[in-house]
């Protein structure tokens, strides 16, 4: 038998609220979106996410406030990493960037950036499953 | 006594779609093409058909 364990829907979205909301914080005036080159060394663009990152989570889903948000490319590379970062620059999450399979969490037209390129922001959610219960 | 358990984990899921400096779409991957085709202007799909042919929106 399979371990099982089930989660609210409230729990799920407070549990949800509590990951988003730390983007909300710091001294600035925006979260952002920073996606990066393989190594994470060089940002190669950084997209505003406004004030409020994110909505309120319902049944484990927040969804992110503005879209499209787009960011301007500032150098030329190839993307691989993104960073979640709060208003101070703190990173919040991160993951992986790429074009085909599933593998990627976030999902991109095209990873050859080039300087100057426009990266439209067109959808970003963040999800807390409930588990399973027989 | 119980066995643990795991909270799942958070899924998170992304999109972006890049233009290049003249605001063209850009993508590497054509079969990523129908994935953004929602965010796609007509001059945009006209300009995707000119570079990759009449049918990229066929399926």
């Amino acid at each position: 038998m399979a371990k099982e364990f089930l989660i609210t829907s409230a729990a799920r979205s407070a549990a949800c609220d509590a990951i988003v909301d730390l983007l909300d914080v710091g001294t600035g005036t925006e979260a952002e979106l920073v996606i990066a080159n393989a190594s994470s060394v060089t940002d190669l663009v950084t997209i505003g996410l406004g004030a409020t990152a994110f909505g309120a989570a319902a049944t484990g889903v927040a969804t992110v406030t503005t879209t499209p948000a787009t960011g301007t490319a500032t150098t030329t590379g190839t993307a691989a990493r993104f960073r979640l970062v709060d208003q101070s620059n703190t990173t919040v999450a991160q993951g992986n960037v790429g074009t085909t399979g599933t593998n990627f969490t976030m999902s991109i037209s095209n990873t050859s950036i080039a300087n100057n390129d426009q990266v439209q922001l067109t959808a970003m959610t963040v999800t807390v499953p409930a588990g399973t219960l027989t | 006594m119980g066995q643990d358990f795991k909270i799942p984990e958070p899924i998170v899921a992304i999109k972006a779609l890049v233009r290049d400096g003249d605001g063209h779409p850009k993508f590497d991957d054509l079969s990523k093409i129908a994935e953004f085709s929602h965010l796609l202007t007509d001059d945009d799909k006209t300009y995707l058909e000119n570079k990759y042919g009449k049918g990229i929106f066929d399926n």
